[in-house]
């Protein structure tokens, strides 16, 4: 028996129905931890290369939390592992990514109902859902879902098949193939804005229903509950944790000021406007990921307007960041707007990117009424008529649905080019600007990662470094770095200072330690939020994980696993066509005009404006310290070799 | 035991710390199925009610672990 564990690998075939199960091994759990690690360890075998991400062969890769369904504090986060559908470039290569969500039911279901992970592929021969109950799996008719939002559907199947079921589903977006579009765990946490609704959509799979009743013992009780209790009070007792019940991430609206900004109103706005009186209407509830004492996620409620009182759940910071990148003045309205694209199933982020990019280049008149179908100005009115066409596939909708590439060749004009935007990275629209928040680790990332996405690699790094009333000076990222995965002499390295960065840490390095601890708080299923505080770390996890699984790891073999899945995420797409070259984010190199001047890409404590041959410079400093070929960027076959990965 | 157990569902945020405490207390593993507590949702998705079972014994580690203070006991 393996302790902490689910047990069993489940695969599905939604065109023949057959169900498979395979008992985990202790090697799997010991090599690969769980999560994103038992995830990606599966597409080396279920993702087949050069497969199309729409079609039934491609499958989606499901690994559930390695301290999931226990009361590890917290444990939420599911890793959801596919080939997605947004191509990268004109060749038309997308990336195999891991996008990680959290949410409460789901994560806990999965592993009780026995389910360390599932791997789906086939297409169903009529809109379905899969439901899990323990040992019987069945694809059910859902017909009656069909156009209905991902809270609807969780809500129908909590009332047919009980309230403590986790629920992963699709909107309208996702069933009309969108290749932007999302699927929503528990209506809480989305999954993948790279397309998860679009693969949903072509396997005809509206929603995945769990639930379990059997249960998680863990190798040594008293001691898991002592820790668990320790760390549980910590976060509880913190002092950001009543902020963070009140108002989610909000509450600290004016430190991540910079990190939202979008560059076209004057940076302090978006904390005015958000923290003014009676702008927190518009936060109906905050939710909690399985186990976590803060919570952060938000259920919003259209204050005002025809909509009044529809709700939506979703982090309440985009409504500033869709404020600010869309210009909309009345929180109201943003709400209202985010809700449509939400309840769609739709990417905000990349539906605002889009609305903005087209409003500008209309404006500009290198686009026209003719082209777009309406005159698309920079106002509520034009991007709700935009978000229509595309939820309905209509028109300059259609094309927009398919991505940035398809739309760029239809108007004539590369979208990696404009500067204005947020940046491409890998061919979508990163989540955050590096030029507002700087090259930190976290929005090197944004390069290096083959899913560029910030879901787990949150680190103390992610607060800028001019905050006024939270300053972050060195010494304090060097004390949570030295917390992290990282051996002692990589830390020495990763904080001697390199001219082509700035003082304190060559970036290059510090980023492989940010990366590690991101896959290894991905693989147990915990959030990057609590080290990013200072309030857990990876050595308190390894702990209660040990007390969990009676695994026992030190520091070393954790780096070990942590970079065995990394090479593999890296391989996996590697063998897809990536590399070096798709390491880039153009725009962020011309500096950003904002009404209080211009915005040029910096380090972390902006001494330096950082130029093309810099961030080569980083980039070769990290390939190298992984152990990669700097010319392609890619793991070399004897570093894949030295994890079990033959090629 | 006696004694009275209420519960503000507005207060709750779905966390299920409850559960896993509840069913860790009374049965040495992690299983919300078995908690004597649980936690119906409304339309939006959010708690909407919270429900104990007959076999609640009023040990109070719900009140205890529930960091919203949603639970009191009396």
């Amino acid at each position: 028996m393996l302790y902490g564990y689910g047990g069993t690998i489940l695969y599905v075939d939604l065109t023949s129905g057959n169900i498979r199960k395979e008992p985990l091994t202790k090697e799997m759990a010991e090599k690969y931890i769980g999560g994103e690690g038992f995830a990606l360890r599966l597409a080396i075998d279920n993702i087949p290369v050069n497969v199309d991400p729409l079609s039934p062969d491609a499958p989606i890769i499901i690994g559930g939390p390695a301290l999931g369904g226990t009361f590890a504090p917290p444990s939420g986060k599911v890793s959801w592992v596919m080939k997605f559908t947004l191509p990268a470039d004109e060749t038309g290569k997308c990336l195999i990514g891991s996008a990680k969500a959290g949410s409460a039911n789901f994560p806990v279901a999965m592993k009780q109902a026995g389910y360390d992970a599932i791997v789906v592929k086939g297409k169903a021969d009529k809109l379905s859902y899969l439901k899990i109950s323990d040992d019987e799996v069945e694809i059910c008719d859902a017909g009656e879902y069909r156009g209905r939002s991902p809270g609807e559907v969780t809500t129908a199947l909590r009332r047919k098949h009980g309230m403590g079921v986790g629920v992963a589903a699709i909107g309208i977006s996702g069933e009309r193939g969108v290749r932007w579009s999302l699927a929503f765990q528990d209506s809480q946490g989305s999954i993948g804005r790279h397309g998860t609704g679009a693969i949903f959509g072509s396997k005809n799979l509206k929603a995945i229903c769990i639930s379990g009743t059997k249960g998680i013992k863990v190798a040594e009780p008293d001691k898991f509950m002592q820790k668990a209790t320790e760390m549980y009070n910590g976060l509880r007792n913190h002092p950001a944790t009543p902020l963070m019940q009140q108002a989610g991430y909000t509450a600290f609206m004016s430190v991540f000021e910079n990190t939202l900004s979008q560059g076209n109103w004057p940076v302090h706005k978006l904390g005015f406007l958000h923290d003014a009186p009676g702008a927190d209407t518009y936060i109906h509830r905050i939710t909690a990921d399985a186990c976590c004492p803060m919570g952060c996620k938000c259920c919003l409620v259209v204050p005002r307007g025809p909509n009044k009182g529809r709700r939506t759940h979703i982090h309440a910071l985009q409504v500033a960041v869709l404020s600010d990148r869309l210009e909309i003045d009345d929180p109201s309205q943003a709400v209202d707007l985010l809700t449509e694209y939400n309840e769609a199933g739709l990417c905000g982020t990349t539906f605002m990117g889009m609305a903005d990019w087209l409003s500008r280049l209309y404006a500009e008149g290198k686009v026209s009424k003719e082209t777009i179908g309406f005159e698309m100005k920079r106002d509520v009115e034009s991007y709700w008529k935009l978000l229509d066409l595309i939820i309905r596939r209509e028109g300059i909708g259609d094309i927009l649905a398919e991505g940035h590439m398809a739309i760029s060749e239809h108007l004539g004009v590369d979208v990696r080019e404009d500067t204005v935007g947020i940046g491409i990275a890998k061919g979508c629209h990163p989540n955050y600007d590096g030029r507002f928040t700087t090259l930190d680790p976290l929005r090197f990332i944004y390069f290096v990662c083959p899913r560029p996405n910030h879901a787990g690699y949150h680190d103390i790094t992610t607060v800028p470094s001019d905050v006024p009333h939270w300053p972050m000076p060195l010494q304090s990222i060097r004390d949570n770095y030295s917390k992290g995965a990282v051996l002692a002499d990589e830390l020495e390295s990763a904080f001697e200072p390199v001219p082509y960065y700035g003082p304190g840490f060559n970036l290059g390095l510090a980023t492989i330690i940010n990366e590690r601890n991101g896959t290894l708080y991905n693989a147990w299923g915990t959030c990057s939020i609590f080290p990013t505080i200072s309030a857990s770390f990876v050595g308190d996890m390894n702990e209660l994980w040990r007390y969990a699984s009676g695994i026992d790891k030190d520091m070393g073999d954790l780096v070990e696993c942590a970079d065995r899945i990394y090479n593999i995420y890296r391989y996996l797409n590697a063998r897809e066509g990536f590399g070096r070259k798709y390491d880039w984010v153009e725009a962020w190199f011309t500096p950003r005009m904002t009404p209080t001047g211009p915005v040029p890409l910096m380090d972390y404590y902006r001494t330096r404006v950082l130029s093309k041959d810099d961030v080569n410079r980083l980039l070769d400093d990290y390939y190298q310290a992984r152990g990669w070929d700097i010319k392609t960027g890619n793991p070399t076959k004897e570093k894949l070799r030295e994890y079990g990965v033959s090629v | 035991m006696s004694g009275q157990i209420t519960a503000d569902a507005r207060r709750c945020a779905g966390c299920l710390i409850c559960q896993m405490v509840c069913s860790f207390k009374l049965e040495d593993e992690f299983n919300p199925s078995k908690a004597q507590i649980s936690i119906i949702y409304g339309d939006d998705c959010t708690p909407y009610d919270i429900v104990f079972k007959e076999g609640c014994i009023l040990c109070g580690e719900c009140e205890t672990y529930c960091p919203r203070n949603a639970i009191t006991i009396e």
